[in-house]
């Protein structure tokens, strides 16, 4: 007997294939769901704050969570609730675009160093290395110590500090491509240097260094969060979680409601984007499912 | 089968849990005695320069009253500051308003190969004094006439009622050793004594982190408390109040807002201290840069800040708002000021002045009530239609700030927030105000010829009514340049152990050697 194609069941596609995974793994959708929220956030602040985020009101400050203050208000009177959506948006436009940033600086280095001279691949690597070996917070210390605390300088530090390791990554995907067979044939057929980095290397490297990225976000606010909270990031009165945070902790005993509104999102954050990542990355890679 | 192993979810999970732990300020607390013969003590700043002439402040006045010898010490009488003979002096008299004699103890021994203390010291060590960057403790003194191995005269160009309180007996009589000091480059030094005489020795310094004093041997004057004193360098004023709670530092000043909430319930074994408001406290506008140079911009400025506000916010409400800089007590002590906050007056001065679209950088210390007190005068000043630039600075880069010797920073230099510290003489606390500091302390940087005579006519002035309103002038004409926007006399409020009583100097700083156990 023939079976006719009116009843054999259509070949779900790759899309539905990975929707159904993702709806499979409770971590995944959580993680989706945590930067859903925080994406929100960010996109939609300006519209969302209860209470205008920068008005000072000294009569209200140090207000415990309430129903007209969810989170209480600060020491200047202002709406904890609403500076921390706001902050989404700081968090995640210094993530974003740094971290965008730093790979495409990244992967145009590591492509330069892979498929160039062996003398400048070694030039390159000792440079990723002598920035890759500084300590983050320390050389972001350092840099904002001499350029002085800004969200320019915050990102300075931070493209800084990812473009190394995307160079390296890159750099080490296009030694190995740069020698395939499919390279060669394209090379002997007389491409240029440019069109062969550009049309068959690029597409085969940028996949996976999209998923790191994604889940370097995460790390980026908290490397915010960090600085500001060291006195060294965002200046006053911008609604960083890390100054909140650092708002929060000066004033400990008398308003703790303060440290924990500000250590709240970061947590959701660097949850949502950690979950997702990691799950995102055991359903495109079988070798990393399940077990480290 | 049940695998075991360590899965990622199950490493994301514990890291998560941490990251909670670390964000929500959850830390072990390392609790470390410091009971016995130890003593810790809190620094706010990290020690710059120990040399009496170019020193800083803070720790390193307390370090200087414990390791070098001086001839007066000051001693609190009642409510106000007089001074005493200190251990080093057989004797020490005002032989007449121009005169003072003294004789040093036979005996004493410099560390180091620099002999014993002489009376040649005395004179080196006071006369330096004149050249140096705190000239000003000494605006009379002439010269010291050495009669004898360990006896000599300190001789005034004219009388000065403050000359023990604001110089001999203060952190600026602090004696060294001529035959080290004159081997130094420069004749200077920083952080390392060229020679020690004191109750105490300093042993030991890591930047940073903190020095070490340990009882001297050979001390043979009035005997100290503690065999050892460590001063901790902790800046952030919140977290050392934490160290304290903790038990980490057994002194610390703290914040006016937890001097409050200590008011109603003290940690066990703890106690409060307060101690009359030395400091004032007051912004600071450069008169001689581009933006601020019309005096009507500053007189807006002046207008468009809302002290109690301030006050209020990053006080706790326990300050009260400052009138001029010589703090309550004192001779010269303003009660009113002849600005107010008028931000409509503010707005109409900038007008006048034809000046829109103002940005400014408002300069601190990176404490937290500072930052919150610099977001208060953004707000103000940004309601004037003034955008304000908040830079937080460490204590290092914000003490330079307006020093010509340490760069070119006080070029650009526009707006700050400034405290100093004054002994109770108002001298002590104008001095800095005037031509010869501009470039040094007078970051606002003018000078005024009325200013200058009256600085002089106060010195020698001994009338207590005549002095009063000298001085009260001279607070007028500063106000008047619109360079000052008052703010308040910090109330200073010291937390101990039950265990200890601290001493201090004039200027609320903690002497160890007079520091008790209870």
């Amino acid at each position: 007997m023939q079976l006719s194609e009116a009843v054999l069941p259509a070949a779900p596609g790759a899309l539905t294939l990975f929707r159904r995974r993702l709806a499979r793994d409770p971590l995944a959708m959580l993680g989706l769901t945590l930067v859903a929220i925080v994406v929100f956030c960010g996109i939609f602040a300006p519209w969302i704050v209860p209470y205008d985020p920068f008005k000072l009101s000294i009569p209200d400050k140090l207000q415990p969570p309430s129903l007209t203050h969810w989170f209480g208000t600060d020491n200047l009177g202002r709406d904890i609730f609403s500076r921390i959506i706001m902050g989404s948006r700081i968090a995640l436009s210094v993530g974003i675009s740094t971290i965008g940033i730093a790979l495409c600086i990244g992967i145009s280095l590591g492509l330069i160093a892979g498929y160039g001279p062996r003398w400048l691949d070694n030039f390159l690597m000792l440079l990723f290395d002598s920035v890759y070996s500084f300590p983050t917070v320390i050389m972001g210390l350092t840099v904002a110590t001499l350029l002085g605390a800004s969200v320019t300088t915050l990102m300075f530090v931070v493209i800084l500090v990812q473009t190394p390791a995307y160079a390296r990554l890159t750099r080490t995907a296009t030694l190995s491509l740069k020698n395939s067979e499919y390279v060669q044939a394209i090379r002997s057929l007389g491409a240029s240097p440019f069109r062969i980095i550009a049309v068959h290397i690029l597409p085969n490297v940028v996949g996976p260094l999209l998923i790191i990225a994604s889940m370097d976000i995460p790390s980026v606010v908290a490397l915010e969060a960090g600085l500001t909270y060291l006195g060294m990031g965002i200046p006053p009165p911008a609604p960083s979680w890390g100054r909140i945070l650092q708002e929060g902790y000066n004033l400990i005993r008398e308003a703790p409601w303060m440290v924990v509104a500000g250590g709240i999102p970061l947590i959701i954050t660097t949850l949502g984007f950690t979950f997702l990542g990691e799950s995102l990355r055991d359903m495109l890679d079988p070798r990393l499912r399940r077990i480290v | 089968m049940i695998r075991n192993g360590l899965s990622r979810r199950a490493l994301l999970k514990s890291a998560a849990v941490a990251s909670a732990v670390g964000l929500l300020g959850i830390k072990p607390q390392q609790v470390l005695s410091a009971e016995g013969g130890l003593l810790k003590v809190r620094m706010e700043a990290d020690i710059q320069v120990l040399d009496p002439g170019y020193m800083i402040g803070g720790s390193e006045t307390s370090i200087q009253y414990a390791c070098l010898p001086r001839l007066a010490v000051p001693v609190k009488k009642g409510d106000t500051w007089d001074w005493a003979p200190s251990d080093y002096v057989e004797k020490i008299t005002q032989d007449d308003p121009t005169h003072i004699s003294f004789t040093l103890k036979p005996g004493l021994m410099w560390s180091g190969d620099s002999g014993e203390v002489t009376a040649e010291d005395v004179k080196f060590s006071l006369e330096r004094m004149l050249k140096s960057d705190w000239a000003a403790r000494y605006p009379t003194l002439e010269r010291v006439d050495v009669t004898d191995k360990l006896s000599g005269v300190i001789i005034l160009k004219s009388p000065f009622a403050a000359t023990f309180l604001m110089g001999i007996a203060s952190e600026s009589g602090s004696l060294v050793p001529k035959v080290a000091v004159e081997k130094l480059p420069d004749q200077k030094f920083t952080t390392e004594l060229p020679g020690q005489c004191g109750p105490y020795s300093m042993t030991e310094w890591t930047p940073k982190q903190r020095v070490v004093l340990k009882a001297n041997p050979d001390w043979r004057g009035t005997p100290v408390a503690f065999q050892e004193v460590q001063f901790i360098n902790i800046e952030d004023t919140k977290a050392a109040e934490l160290a304290f709670e903790a038990g980490e530092v057994d002194v610390t000043g703290v914040l006016p807002e937890t001097a409050a909430r200590y008011g109603k319930g003290m940690p066990a074994g703890t106690k409060l201290t307060g101690v009359p408001g030395p400091y004032y406290t007051w912004i600071g506008l450069n008169t001689e840069h581009e933006k601020l140079k019309d005096i009507r911009v500053r007189k807006a400025i002046q207008r468009a800040i809302d002290v109690k506000s301030i006050l209020d916010a990053a006080y706790g409400g326990v300050a009260q708002p400052a009138h001029g800089i010589v703090t309550e007590g004192v001779t010269g002590h303003r009660t009113t000021s002849k600005y107010s906050y008028n931000p409509d007056q503010a707005r109409a001065l900038l007008a006048e002045a034809g000046v829109s679209d103002l940005s400014l950088e408002f300069k601190t210390l990176n404490e937290a009530y500072r930052v919150t007190a610099a977001q208060v005068v953004q707000a103000n000043l940004a309601d004037v239609g003034i955008k304000v630039d908040i830079i937080p600075l460490d204590s290092g880069p914000f003490w330079n700030l307006g020093l010509e010797s340490k760069g070119d920073e006080w070029k650009t230099l526009q707006m700050w927030w400034m405290r100093y510290r004054m002994s109770p003489d108002p001298s002590d606390g104008i001095q800095w105000f005037l031509k010869n500091q501009v470039g040094v302390w007078n970051w606002e940087r003018w000078s005024d010829p009325e200013f200058e005579e009256l600085w002089t006519k106060g010195l020698s002035e001994t009338d207590p009514a005549k002095r009063n309103a000298i001085y009260l002038r001279m607070q007028e004409i500063m106000e008047d340049t619109g360079a000052y926007v008052w703010i308040t006399n910090d109330p200073l409020s010291y937390a101990h152990k039950e265990s200890v009583v601290p001493g201090f100097d004039t200027g609320g700083e903690i002497l160890v050697e007079i520091t008790k156990k209870a």
